[in-house]
Formats: C-alpha cells, sequence, structure tokens
C-alpha cells in the first residue's frame, strides 16, 4: 500500500491548522432537523482521580457547590471558568462497590457498568450500534497509555465482557491509518477493476460463519467482532456515493512535531502526545470518519511522571512526582506538602486538556452551531478522590449540548445515584434505542436530558 | 502515616446500595456472609476462602462458635472489634456454604479454542512461508516405482548442467519403500530438471508445473524463493489479563478492525513477491492453493476449499493476478489467522485435537512459527496421535536450534522485562541509561536462559543460581566487567535475579523498590498473587537524603496493618537493595551501608507460617531454586505460555509441575510435558459461556 507523501509531509509540518475545507458529515439542514441527538461521543479519560474530599473531611476541590443553575466551580476546575455554560458538573453520582481494587475496579466498571469489566463499555456499544455506519466505528487513541506492557485491566474499552482492547498511543500511526491509507489500495492500479479486498471479505465472512456455527460461546463472540471488523472495513473499502468520505479530508495538518517516535513514552513529551491525539479525533470527527472516540490519557496507578513536563507549572526537574503516588497525597489538603500541590496542579493540568478539546470542537462549526454544540463529551477517571480511593461522589463531567438533547451550564445533585444511569444518558443522546445501562440496567439519570 | 484501610472498606459498603442488612434467615444470612466476607476478609483470604497471604479457610477446621469468637475477637488485625457478632455469625453461614478444597482427582481439560496469531507468530510465520526458513530452498525430488525397479535413477536439471549420469554430477535417488527421492537445497530461482531412468529422460509426473522441453516432451519446474525480506506488518498490541506475562493469551485475542487492516495491507505486499508458477493450467491453480493453503492453514485443504480457491486465481484476469489475489484470499483466512485447538468429537463426548492441530501447537509453542512440511507431514501419517508421539516430537523439537529463539522469548515474557522498552528513568539522575543500554540489558536475560538449557545444566535451579552472565559491550561498561560469558561479582551471583533487565524493570524512576521487587519474586517466580493494594494504603515513602531505602520502608513493617501484605513483599525486595534503579550495585546509600537481610516467608503457600532468613541476594537465589514452590510456579508459567490461558485451577498445573519436579527442574521437560498432556491433547465439550 501506498503511502501518501503529501500527507506525510504535512503530517510532520510545523504549524497546526485547521482543515482547509472540512465537510461535516450531517452538515445539512435536513439532516440536523432530523432529531435532536447527539452526533458523537468523546470520552476523555485521566487516571487516579481527583482533589475530592479529604480523609479528615475537607471540602472537594473538584465538586461545585450551589444549586442546579447558580454554583460555584472549584479552583481544580479553574480550565473550565470560560466552558461553565457549556458543562453538566454532577454530585451524588455512585459507582458503588467494585470487586477488584479501587483503581483497577473503578476502571473496569467506570464504562461498562459492571463489577469485574463484566460487561460490554458504552463507547464501544455505541459504535457498534449508532456509530456503526461511520468510516471507523470507534478510534480508541491513548498517550502513553500502554507504557510498560500494561496489563488489559489498565484499559477502559471492553468489545465484550471481561476483555478490554488496547488503544493506539501512536498518533502517526493514527494519522497513516486515518488520512494516508483510507481507500487507497495497491492491488489494483486500475479503478475500474472492483477492489480486491470485497471479494477477500466476502470469502473470509463466509469461512467465519461456517466456522461460527460450529462453536458456542466465548469462541462464537470473538468470531462475531471478527465479523463486525470486516463489515467496518469493508463499508471503507466501499465507494461511499452519499457521504462525503475521507476525500474531503485528503491531506489534513496535524501538528505532530513535538515528539519523535522514539519519544512515544517520554514522559516530558506526554502533554504534546495527548495534543496530537486530541486533534487527530477532532480532525477525524469534523471529517466525518467516526462518531465514537476514547481518549485515554496514560492509565490507572500511574508511573508518568508529570513534572517531567517543560512549561508547566508542575514541571520540576530533577524530582519524580509520578500520578499515582500524587494520588496519595495524605489525608488533608496541606497544600504545604508537595504531593498535594503537585495532585492539584496534575489535575488542573487535565482540566485544561479537557478545555482545550471543547476549544477544538468550538472552533468548529456545525450546521448553525459548532461541533461542541453536536457532540457529547465526557470527562471521566476511575476513582474520585485519589487517596480515599472511594467511587462514590464520581467526578464525571458532560460537556456539549448533545444536538439540543443536553442543557448545560448545570449542576445536576443526586444522592447516590447509580453512574449507569448517566451511561444510559448519554447513549440516549446519541439516539441508542437503550433503556438503562450497566449493573442493575439503570434508567437515564434524571436531569442529564431533556 | 495513619493507615486506615480496613476502616476504609466499610466506609465503601455503606455507600454500596448493594448492602443489606444482616438477617437470620439462611439465604439472606448467607449472601450477607458473603457480602461481608468479601469486603472485609477476601483480601487476605482469597475470594473463594482458599487461601492468600493469609491460610484458606475452607474446609472448615473449627466448630462454627469457635470460628464466630475467633472472628469477632481478632479479626481484622488492625480494627478488631468492627466484626459484631451478628456480622461474625453471617461470616460463618456463608463459609459453611463454601465447598471445601478437595485434593486434586486429575486435572480438569482445557476447553476448545481459538488462537488468534500474536505479532511474533504471524511475522515469523510469513517469513518461513514466503520468505523461506532454516529449510528454505529445500525440494524433495519424488518418483513413485510402482513396482519398477530401476538400475540408475538420478535427477538431472538446470541446477546441475543436466548431467546425463551421475559421474558427470547427476544426482542419484535413493531407494525408500515403493518411490525413490532425494532431498537437495536449490538456489533461488527458476529451475527445470527431468528424471534419467536407465538412461531415459522422464518427466516428474507428480509436477503439474512443466514446459516444453523443445523435444516434443515437458520439462518439470521447481521454483526457489528465499531469503526475500518481508516487510513489516503493523498490529495493534496484545493485551494480556491482568496476571498472564504472555503475548498468546487466547480469550484476549480479538480481532479489531485495526487488525484487519493491518493484515489486509501486509498481506497485499508480501502477495506483491509472490512468484507465480509457470503454467496458467487449472491443475497448476489447484496445486498452488493446495501447497500454499496446506503450509497456511496448517492442515490439507478440503477438496471444496481448494476448488474455491483455485476458483478465486481461475476467474482473475490473469493468472499471476490471480495468484495474488487467491494469496491475499488465503491469509485474510480465520483458517490462517486463527491457530484451531477444536479438535473432533470422540465416543466419550471429549474432543481431541487432530494431528494438525498438534503439530501446530508443537510448532508454535517451541518454534514461534508455523510447522514445516516435515512436521506436517508427519501429522499427516497419523504419527503424532499418541502421548508417546506427542512426547517423541516435543523432545526432538524443543533440542532443535529452531526452539532457542522462542525459549529466550518466553524468558523475557515470562520475567516481564519487556518494559525495559519503555520503562522510565530519571534522566537527571541516570544520564547513562540510553536506549543502547536499555536494549543490552534486555538481551542478558535470554542469553543466560539460552546457555542453561541448550548448553548448561538444563536446570531451572542454575537460573537463579548462576554465578557467571553473559554481557556485550554496552553492558559490560555499565557492570565494570568484561564481554561475553563473565563471572559475576559475588553480590550478583543469583542467576537472573542479579541481572540488571530485572532489577531495573522492578525500580522505580528514581530510586529502587523493595516493594516492585518482592511483588516480582512472588508473582513471576513463586506464582503467589499479592493482593492489589488496599485504598489509603500510602505512597511510596519520601526520598530522604539522609536514610537508606529500607529506612525509608520501615513504616511497612512496623505498622500491622501494613505488616499483614508487605512482611511478603519488602522482606523479600531488600535482598536486592544492594543494587540501584538500573541495577549498579552499591555497598552504601546516601552514606549509610547497605543491609540486605531480609525474610522469605511462606515460601511454599501463604499462610504456611514458614520463614527462613538470608543476608545475601545469593542466599535469597539458593532458598527459591531450593523451593518447591518455584519450580512448581515455573511449570505453570509454561503450561500457560503454551496453552494460551490461566489455569482453570490449581489441579489443572499439577500433574504437569509434579513431572518437572520429577525431572530435577528440566526446564525442556516443562514444555515437553505440557505439551504432551492428556488435558491439552483433549478438550472438554464445553464451550467457555
Amino acid at each position: 500500500m501506498t503511502f501518501s507523501r503529501r500527507s506525510a509531509l504535512r503530517a510532520l509540518g510545523h504549524t497546526a491548522l485547521a482543515l482547509p475545507f472540512y465537510e461535516l458529515l450531517s452538515s445539512s439542514r435536513a439532516n440536523a432537523q432530523a432529531a435532536r441527538q447527539a452526533k458523537r461521543l468523546i470520552v476523555f479519560y485521566f487516571p487516579d482521580g481527583v482533589l475530592g474530599a479529604s480523609a479528615q473531611g475537607q471540602a472537594s476541590r473538584w465538586h461545585c457547590t450551589g444549586s442546579e443553575t447558580n454554583f460555584t466551580m472549584p479552583d481544580q476546575l479553574a480550565p473550565l471558568t470560560a466552558w461553565k455554560n457549556e458543562c453538566l458538573f454532577f454530585r451524588g453520582v455512585t459507582m458503588g462497590g467494585t470487586d477488584s481494587g479501587s483503581h483497577p475496579g473503578g476502571a473496569k466498571k467506570l464504562l461498562t457498568g459492571v463489577d469485574g469489566g463484566d460487561g460490554e463499555s458504552v463507547d464501544h456499544f455505541l459504535s457498534r450500534t449508532v456509530g456503526a455506519s461511520a468510516p471507523w466505528r470507534h478510534l480508541y487513541l491513548g498517550a502513553m497509555a500502554t507504557q510498560n506492557n500494561a496489563s488489559g485491566d489498565k484499559f477502559i474499552v471492553y468489545p465484550t465482557a471481561g476483555q478490554t482492547i488496547a488503544p493506539n498511543d501512536n498518533p502517526r500511526q493514527v494519522f497513516q491509518q486515518l488520512f494516508a491509507n483510507a481507500s487507497v489500495d495497491a492491488g489494483t492500479p486500475n479503478p475500474a477493476v472492483a477492489d480486491p479486498r470485497l471479494s477477500i471479505i466476502d470469502n473470509a465472512k463466509s469461512e467465519l460463519d461456517s466456522l461460527k456455527s460450529k462453536l458456542g460461546g466465548s469462541e462464537a463472540k470473538k468470531l462475531d467482532l471478527h465479523l463486525e471488523a470486516l463489515r467496518e472495513v469493508e463499508r471503507r473499502v466501499k465507494p461511499m456515493a452519499n457521504t462525503p468520505g475521507p476525500s474531503s479530508c485528503a491531506s489534513p495538518v496535524i501538528d505532530l512535531s513535538g515528539f519523535t517516535d522514539g519519544q512515544l513514552y517520554d514522559a516530558s513529551k506526554f502533554g504534546h502526545i495527548l495534543r496530537a491525539q486530541i486533534d487527530l479525533m477532532v480532525t477525524a470527527m469534523a471529517c466525518g470518519l467516526t462518531k465514537v472516540g476514547t481518549l485515554q490519557a496514560s492509565m490507572h496507578t500511574s508511573e508518568l511522571i508529570l513534572s517531567r513536563m517543560p512549561g508547566t507549572e508542575m514541571y520540576e526537574p530533577g524530582f519524580d512526582m509520578r500520578s499515582h503516588q500524587a494520588s496519595h497525597y495524605g489525608d488533608s489538603h496541606d497544600f504545604m506538602k508537595r504531593e498535594v500541590r503537585a495532585y492539584f496542579q496534575q489535575r488542573k493540568w487535565f482540566v485544561e486538556q479537557f478545555a482545550y478539546l471543547l476549544n477544538e470542537l468550538k472552533k468548529r462549526p456545525d450546521g448553525d452551531g459548532s461541533m461542541l454544540d453536536s457532540s457529547v463529551i465526557l470527562l471521566c477517571t476511575e476513582v474520585c478522590d485519589g487517596n480515599t480511593h472511594l467511587h462514590d461522589d464520581m467526578p464525571f463531567i458532560v460537556a456539549g449540548r448533545a444536538g439540543g438533547r443536553i442543557n448545560p451550564g448545570r449542576l445536576i445533585q443526586r444522592q447516590n445515584a447509580r453512574h449507569g444511569g448517566l451511561l444510559a444518558a448519554l447513549a440516549q443522546s446519541m439516539g441508542a434505542p437503550v433503556q438503562g445501562w450497566g449493573q442493575g440496567n439503570s434508567g437515564p439519570l434524571a436531569g442529564v436530558l431533556s | 502515616m495513619p493507615i486506615r484501610w480496613l476502616l476504609l472498606l466499610s466506609l465503601i459498603s455503606a455507600c454500596d446500595e448493594a448492602t443489606s442488612t444482616p438477617g437470620s434467615t439462611d439465604d439472606a444470612g448467607i449472601a450477607t456472609g458473603a457480602s461481608l466476607y468479601a469486603e472485609r476478609c477476601a483480601t487476605c483470604h482469597g475470594p473463594t476462602a482458599k487461601g492468600s497471604i493469609a491460610p484458606a479457610l475452607v474446609p472448615l477446621k473449627q466448630s462454627a462458635s469457635e470460628l464466630r469468637a475467633r472472628i469477632v475477637t481478632t479479626m481484622p488485625p488492625g480494627n478488631i472489634g468492627s466484626c459484631d457478632d451478628a456480622c461474625g455469625r453471617a461470616i460463618v453461614e456463608f463459609l459453611q456454604s463454601l465447598p471445601g478444597e478437595k485434593a486434586c482427582t486429575g486435572a480438569p481439560l482445557a476447553t476448545r479454542q481459538l488462537r488468534l496469531l500474536t505479532r511474533r507468530e504471524y511475522t515469523n510465520t510469513i517469513r518461513d512461508v514466503f520468505g523461506g526458513g532454516p529449510s528454505c530452498g529445500e525440494h524433495t525430488f519424488i518418483w513413485r516405482a510402482n513396482g519398477r525397479r530401476p538400475s540408475s535413477i538420478h535427477v538431472a536439471g538446470s541446477f546441475n548442467g543436466w548431467a546425463s549420469t551421475v559421474a558427470a554430477g547427476g544426482w542419484p535417488m535413493a531407494s525408500s519403500g515403493d518411490s525413490y527421492s532425494l532431498t537437495r537445497a536449490l538456489p533461488n530461482g527458476v529451475h527445470q530438471y527431468k528424471f534419467v531412468i536407465d538412461g531415459q529422460w522422464v518427466t516428474d509426473e507428480s509436477n503439474p508445473e512443466r514446459v516444453s522441453d523443445g523435444f516434443s516432451g515437458f520439462n518439470s519446474v521447481v521454483t526457489v524463493q528465499c531469503g526475500a525480506s518481508m516487510p513489516a506488518v503493523t498490529l495493534p498490541p496484545e493485551t494480556r489479563p491482568k496476571g498472564y506475562a504472555f503475548d498468546n493469551n487466547a480469550e484476549a485475542g480479538l480481532v479489531t478492525s485495526a487488525h484487519v487492516e493491518g493484515f489486509f495491507e501486509h498481506s497485499a505486499r508480501v502477495a506483491d513477491q509472490v512468484v507465480a508458477p509457470w503454467s496458467a493450467s487449472r491443475a497448476c491453480a489447484e496445486h498452488f492453493v493446495g501447497t500454499l493453503g496446506r503450509k497456511l492453514f496448517r492442515r490439507p485443504l478440503s477438496t471444496e476449499e481448494q476448488s474455491r480457491y483455485a476458483n478465486v486465481i481461475t476467474s482473475a484476469p490473469d493468472f499471476a493476478t490471480g495468484v495474488k489475489l487467491a494469496t491475499r484470499t488465503l491469509l485474510a483466512s480465520p483458517h490462517f489467522l486463527y491457530r484451531s485447538e477444536l479438535g473432533v468429537a470422540q465416543p466419550d463426548g471429549t474432543y481431541r485435537l487432530t494431528g494438525f492441530e498438534v503439530a501446530t501447537a508443537l510448532s508454535y509453542s517451541l518454534w514461534s512459527t508455523t510447522p514445516d512440511d516435515t512436521l506436517l507431514d508427519t501429522a499427516a501419517q497419523g504419527k503424532l496421535e499418541s502421548r508417546a508421539d506427542v512426547e517423541r516430537e516435543a523432545r526432538r523439537m524443543v533440542a532443535d536450534s529452531r526452539a532457542r529463539d522462542s525459549l529466550k522469548a518466553f524468558a523475557t515474557q515470562w520475567l516481564g522485562i519487556e518494559r525495559l522498552v519503555t520503562v522510565d528513568k530519571a534522566p537527571t539522575v541516570f544520564p547513562s541509561f540510553t536506549p543502547e543500554l536499555r536494549a543490552s540489558m534486555a538481551a542478558e536475560t535470554p542469553a543466560l536462559f539460552e546457555h542453561v538449557v541448550f548448553e548448561g545444566t538444563g536446570r531451572f535451579d542454575e537460573l537463579l543460581t548462576a554465578n557467571y552472565s553473559f554481557v556485550d559491550a554496552t553492558l559490560a561498561r555499565h557492570l565494570g566487567t568484561g564481554t561475553g560469558r563473565v563471572e559475576v561479582p559475588a553480590i550478583r551471583a543469583a542467576g537472573l535475579l542479579g541481572h540488571s533487565s530485572v532489577l531495573t524493570s522492578y525500580a522505580h524512576s528514581d530510586q529502587s523498590s523493595p516493594v516492585k521487587r518482592g511483588v516480582f519474586v512472588r508473582e513471576h517466580l513463586l506464582c503467589q498473587e499479592c493482593p492489589t493494594p488496599p485504598a489509603n494504603a500510602g505512597g511510596v515513602p519520601r526520598i530522604d537524603p539522609n536514610a537508606t531505602t529500607r529506612e525509608r520502608f520501615r513504616q511497612h513493617s512496623a505498622d500491622p496493618s501494613c505488616r499483614a501484605c508487605h512482611q511478603y513483599m519488602d522482606e523479600v525486595g531488600f535482598g536486592f537493595e544492594g543494587f540501584d534503579a538500573i541495577g549498579s550495585a552499591r555497598s552504601v546509600e546516601n552514606g549509610k551501608p547497605i543491609d540486605t537481610t531480609g525474610e522469605l516467608r511462606d515460601v511454599e503457600a501463604f499462610g504456611a507460617g514458614t520463614k527462613s532468613t538470608f543476608t545475601t541476594l545469593p542466599q535469597l537465589g539458593a532458598q527459591l531454586a531450593a523451593s518447591r514452590r518455584a519450580k512448581a510456579c515455573f511449570a505453570t508459567m509454561v503450561c500457560r505460555a503454551t496453552h494460551g490461558r490461566l489455569e482453570a485451577d490449581a489441579c489443572a498445573v499439577e500433574p504437569i509441575a509434579e513431572a518437572f519436579i520429577r525431572s530435577n527442574g528440566d526446564v525442556k521437560e516443562a514444555f515437553v510435558q505440557t505439551l504432551a498432556s492428556d488435558q491439552f491433547l483433549h478438550r472438554s465439550a464445553e464451550v467457555k459461556p
């Protein structure tokens, strides 16, 4: 397969520009009026919780206080000040107990809503239902999320009960897959000849079907996932007459200049890598390449040394402050303590990256508004306070107007409401016909959708 | 820092909607007990009370009232009194409802499964099928005699100047049964040949590839293409379930669209290098897909398959295009991408792996690649049926030089030192930790493993006691030794325990870690799973310029609630304190002498109450090497790596561990025994739900 030289060169370029002529998958007015629902979901995950209520009872530095429409945001959320009216904030949403330790148990339950990750994650479910018509059903992008041969319990996407898949940590590889390889096939120099991949896929599908008919349980499920993957690639290969395919995004510019391939696990480059993955996610969505995306920054119990990043307030050369280490900050919010300060700064930095994502979405028009208006975005982490490790009062934030289904700028306060209900609401905002989600099949969390 | 995690666990329960209040009816009592047990006891006693870092509780050894009293008055350590009488009663009810630990009555059969090729297996397979392997270019000429007895027969062709006699350079064929054959390595290229039988020039009837000889007859054709460099494949990394060290877990091997793209992109480039057969006949098409298909599916194609794939060729615009398309279609087939361990149904309701499935398992387990023609022939001849057959073949293969790379990769994954590629070290503290040094460290451990298995005693204990190692120039500079095989300083004379790979992998970025190193020993060498740290276990003690690491970790042994778990980790990890975070030896830290004494508690089983002490790392290595548990664990690791799954329970590996111990820890024998085990060759009818 050939690699588009032009794309490659632009990928290495030093300037980050918006796409010159991007088109949106459903930008027509007719589509926009068809249904009040989100066109796309982005999950943004960061590790090791937030500076919540301390063991000694000091108030959370994350959770908002006040009434539904008149509330204040604590300082950890400072980067979101300008985005207050674009976000939903929560109190009293719980993940309940988890069966397998605070961090891993939380990561397993985060998007599945089920203890032990014993269910499909909501992003994967949406990718194969309402997102199945997009060329890529799901983009799962990581920043240092597979470092040190991370075990499967570090990942948050569950295609099937108990099994995770790994995110792609390499922005250059993602760029190439999305924009350089798309619809190119070295085996067919003559465009008049049908793409040979179609007959190859047909053959593989029929063999999978006959193999599957002899099996049950997890083995048949394995082949089902393989079949779904083939169908997805088949859609990409087939000429897409009615959709503006990747051709309209033939040469996007993504800033990949901040790191080399040898620096994908260099902590000082983490910020550049995460930004590149955010840019790729937003660009892919702007081009209509996918409707469901998951961004995973590092992994739970993270050994990522955030103090290595120059140009941030966390920067402390010569001192290694890891994310997980900082999260065990102690029993009180004693800002004289280095871990408390570092933890606070780190969380704030992750919020800043989230704000960057929101801004990138806001910059891109979609229909009468922006991509932020037509999207729904979930900010999440696997525990609440990093020191107490509790899973109640989870620090979720939802952004975007979900095509009108969500009226943001509110603080939703509940008592011990299961987080499966929030996931159900997000799924419904995408137009998925689900009644509930997770353990106990919790119905949509009251107040999220309008 | 006060550690109050037990209290915290009860706080969590208060938030859990599922928690109910203690009741007295049986089922409700058991459910309540189960919930209380899970919250308060399971961390130490294991989820099913079969023991973890605290002893097994089932089968019950005390009366219900004795046990209840013991719980209420002594449990949990650090928070006695938090479980009142009702709580104790409910927990006892739950324990009474559990099945007791029973003695193994035989290993449970594994389930049938499909195993997606790993990136390594896929790459090696493509290399060996298309780029040739070690035996690439070897061609076997066969002439079927059908009762004829020629007095002379040889091969003559473009490769030996069409020699008309053996004396002129013809290659004589040897009689075997009712045929004559010759195996010879041929150079790359397209070769033509004939058999010369009693002076007559005869076309090879078994080879459909032929061209005109210019004398109204035919020359047979053989094409050899070896050493072609294969393009690299881009595939997502394998996911490994927690606690499973290898890249080949069958359940986690799932195909995503990124896999499909990777396979397609790669197979198009591989197919471009395939040389089309000489003649464009239907017979030739069937021969091509039959031959390539057998290599790729690791079994003969069915008649239907052969016809279907031949159709791909014959319905293409031209033969060369058809051959490339058929190659790509074969490479996208699930019969290629998954190793089949489905077996065939037996009268007793179980399934038995076919000879070809056995050949496949042997080859990927021992050679990390697809079975070669010889092995497939052995399967075809029905010589991989009995346990004795499999043992014989496994012994032959594990001793072959092709097993070296495979066993080296096993060692690297078993010990979890692949992380050397990405592990973070503070550049300000360790400026010498360069990419070259990472690579050199990563090479030392498999080199020792290879030496012990293939040149040394072959025994497991040597891996933990060797007083020598193999270092390259970069590592020699780091260690201050010579290069090649070197005697290591006494402090390091503990086999792989003294390797920089292990010491660097299990440390922080800026400091050593007795916890990580202790957990490494427990989990990788003893197969003793350490519990997940409780919420509110403190972080790593801060670096203190006036204290040793050992002193900083003192809290872990001083606080009883820390000590419950950390005695198993830190007390072992202290033995490694003579080495810093990149494995450099040290005798002082922050001006204070290093103390490497420690305790190895409960080496055979958590909660057994045994204890031995050591003062040096080599002593720790010797104690581990002498334990039954370390050998059983090694056999368990081999079992996981070859079977592609976590064992169903301890009984599943017991016979293999026994055989390994009986062999005095013969590493090769561990591989042989896992592959020849009944539980591997036979599968249960049930499929995992």
